[in-house]
């Protein structure tokens, strides 16, 4: 009989320390409620149930946690994760599981439990650039809701929009549209919106981007008939020198409507002087997100994988991937050292896999990998291993 | 005695089982062996086309066609400016690579009754009549509708040229003196047209942004389209289509063949991205030959690769 009491005194000493049964009240009998009480609580905070995020005894996590912050998250948010995986394309801090970087896990006077900052949005703690760049701004944008464009989480489209641009702007401006291009002498349709206006703001009125291209400051007739698609060839007559690009084994139009430079830059008003119509990272993942995917998120980056055109010929090459050269010299144009003293490459140096001239891309691949120095497989033995197998 | 007798008959028991055990262990190897002789999804590496004279490997290689007529391949080598011609067991026959003649040669085909080549030249954005007996070259630039075309696939079906137009990703044809004829417009919610071949009397063509295959009647009939479902390509660029009317999408940033049902439905996928004679790197193009081989234009791995089943 002793032992009996003994036993169902043990068990309710077990299930009283159990963390779940923990109430907040001794919690908080140290720690402070501010922070706890604002306009939006966690759920757990409402039922004051620190134990379903927080071991009060010991962990291996910071902050007491109960898991991993990410897996913790998803105990409760499980379809989150389901998105993730079927995302095409992902914000990164969600992709990484830092969910902290953009919520605030026990209240906020934001609803979705938002991170308040001293910012007008969370989205510039990250996109700072973004937060004082322009002297006119669009009202959303002023205003820090980001939302109303973008899905902060995950999207089918590029810079995760949450719908086609034209149809964004449409879904607000419709009735705008006609009296805003009155002074046109065609009528102006509802697309290609970004052609000409920064979503965000600009410098000057109406959200016109700041840069124009001149033919367009002189009037739609430089380039247009009476309301006719300019073709390429009217581009190659002042661009000559991306006329002599096209002919090139990789000419880089893409086999879409009458004019392939208008996918990439914009003929009217730009953000940039080479008249692209996003920063150029995301013009060209705009068709080769595959590469991006390939690249972005791996430790080790080459340093301006972003700007495509460093390496990359965007009119057209006679090289493999629009190089602007062969493998080797494209490398060395930066990396001189290597170009003149390293594993031998070039001509004459045949890799015994394929028995193709060995380059520098043999052994790196230079968007980004997993491995020190952008290598393919890894330097200390598994790489060289692939060629000299004796050694 | 009876025991004797049924030790016996036990032991001779047990010794055909082992027999019987050792035949299905020696015909359980043969199978996987002649499983692991093969290469992807059931294809066998066969030969490679390869500029042999050389010895070394093709620079940027472009297309291959094949002459049923004369039981031929020619390998385009768009980076040595040559034609390069084989035998359908893969002997090296021939390079036309005149000095300098030759501007970035990248698809080409043969006119059957006279022999004369067409030759997409990018160098010159040209299609150029090549004749081999006179070593006459004219290379022409195509127009449609006033505006310059950009020639990049190319294919001949009796007096009719059909040729990809790399600007608008369109399919025009023009007659032997080089007069556009007709065009097949991708639609305009399409992404544009980036390689496609001519089967039965049908053009099938791949708009892969939109993953799409689309089947144009020749014969003026209506077309069709097939939406590609069940796969996640990375950066297709050729399609081809199998004797059983099945549709191979060949994807040069994975280095794979996809295979889908005439319906569309993803069946299967073989080959990896590498460099040994079962992978590619940065392919072209893939055909098959009329012996039903399937070749691939490996242009990262300078080789056109023949497979068979």
């Amino acid at each position: 009989m002793k032992n009996i009491k003994i036993a169902v005194l043990a068990v309710c000493l077990l299930f009283g320390y159990h963390s779940d049964l923990f109430a907040a009240g001794n919690c908080f009998q140290c720690h402070s409620r501010d922070g706890f009480t604002k306009k939006f609580p966690h759920e757990p905070v409402v039922r004051e149930e620190c134990g379903e995020c927080h071991n009060p005894h010991v962990s291996k996590h910071k902050g007491l946690l109960a898991d991993e912050k990410t897996a913790l998250c998803y105990r409760c948010h499980a379809e989150l994760q389901e998105t993730l995986e079927a995302a095409r394309v992902s914000h990164n801090p969600f992709a990484a599981g830092d969910c902290l970087a953009c919520h605030d896990p026990h209240s906020s006077t934001k609803k979705g439990l938002i991170k308040e900052t001293a910012a007008r949005s969370v989205c510039f703690e990250c996109h700072e650039e973004l937060a004082t760049k322009h002297k006119n701004r669009h009202q959303p944008f002023a205003a820090g809701n980001c939302q109303a464009c973008h899905n902060p989480h995950v999207a089918d489209r590029i810079q995760l929009l949450i719908d086609e641009p034209d149809r964004l702007c449409v879904s607000c401006h419709r009735s705008d549209i006609a009296a805003a291009h009155k002074e046109f002498s065609y009528k102006v349709k509802e697309k290609g919106c970004l052609t000409c206006h920064n979503p965000h703001g600009s410098d000057g009125a109406n959200l016109m981007r700041n840069v124009l291209h001149p033919p367009y400051r002189e009037g739609c007739g430089a380039c247009h008939g009476k309301g006719q698609v300019a073709g390429v060839e009217k581009c190659l007559e002042c661009h000559d020198e991306v006329g002599e690009k096209l002919n090139s084994v990789h000419a880089h139009l893409t086999s879409k409507g009458p004019n392939g430079c208008t996918n990439c830059h914009s003929p009217h008003a730009s953000d940039f002087s080479n008249m692209l119509r996003n920063r150029q990272s995301q013009v060209c993942r705009k068709c080769h997100s595959d590469t991006w995917d390939v690249y972005i998120d791996k430790p080790y980056k080459h340093p301006d994988a972003e700007v495509c055109s460093n390496c990359h010929a965007p009119h057209g090459s006679n090289n493999m991937v629009l190089l602007k050269s062969d493998g080797n010299a494209t490398c060395s144009s930066c990396h001189e050292t290597q170009g003149v003293f390293t594993h031998p490459v070039g001509p004459g140096v045949i890799d015994k896999r394929n028995g193709q001239i060995m380059t520098c891309v043999s052994c790196h691949y230079p968007h980004g990998t997993i491995f020190q120095a952008n290598l393919k497989l890894s330097g200390s033995m598994e790489l060289c291993v692939e060629c000299h197998k004796n050694y | 005695m009876e025991n004797i007798t049924k030790n016996f008959r036990l032991a001779a028991s047990l010794k055909r089982s082992r027999l019987f055990t050792s035949i299905l262990v020696v015909l359980c190897l043969s199978v996987l062996s002649i499983g692991s002789a093969s290469g992807a999804g059931g294809w066998t590496w066969r030969f490679n086309l390869a500029a042999a004279e050389k010895n070394t490997p093709f620079q940027m290689i472009t297309s291959l066609y094949i002459s049923a007529e004369n039981e031929r391949f020619y390998v385009v080598e768009s980076g040595g400016n040559s034609l390069h011609s084989f035998q359908f067991d893969g002997q090296y026959l021939n390079t036309f690579s005149p000095e300098g003649a030759l501007r970035q040669p990248f698809e080409m085909a043969r006119q059957g009754t006279s022999g004369e080549l067409w030759v997409v030249e990018k160098g010159r954005n040209s299609l150029t009549r090549i004749n081999l007996q006179s070593q006459a070259i004219v290379p022409e630039k195509l127009r449609y509708r006033g505006g310059l075309v950009y020639p990049d696939r190319l294919k001949l079906i009796g007096d009719r040229f059909f040729v990809l137009d790399k600007l608008s990703g369109n399919i025009i044809s023009y007659d032997q003196d080089l007069k556009a004829l007709d065009v097949l417009e991708s639609p305009a919610t399409g992404g544009g047209f980036i390689d496609f071949i001519v089967r039965n009397n049908e053009i099938w063509a791949l708009d892969a942004r939109m993953g799409r295959v689309h089947r144009f009647n020749l014969g003026g009939g209506p077309g069709r389209e097939i939406s590609l479902a069940g796969y996640a390509f990375s950066f297709p660029v050729a399609l081809e289509v199998g004797p059983s009317g099945f549709i191979y999408i060949l994807d040069k940033h994975q280095g794979s063949v996809a295979v889908f049902d005439g319906a569309g439905v993803f069946k299967y996928s073989f080959f990896k991205k590498g460099h040994d004679k079962n992978s590619l790197y940065l392919p072209e193009d893939i055909v098959f030959d009329p012996l039903g081989r399937l070749c691939v234009v490996d242009a990262g791995n300078g080789r056109v690769g023949v497979f068979s089943r």
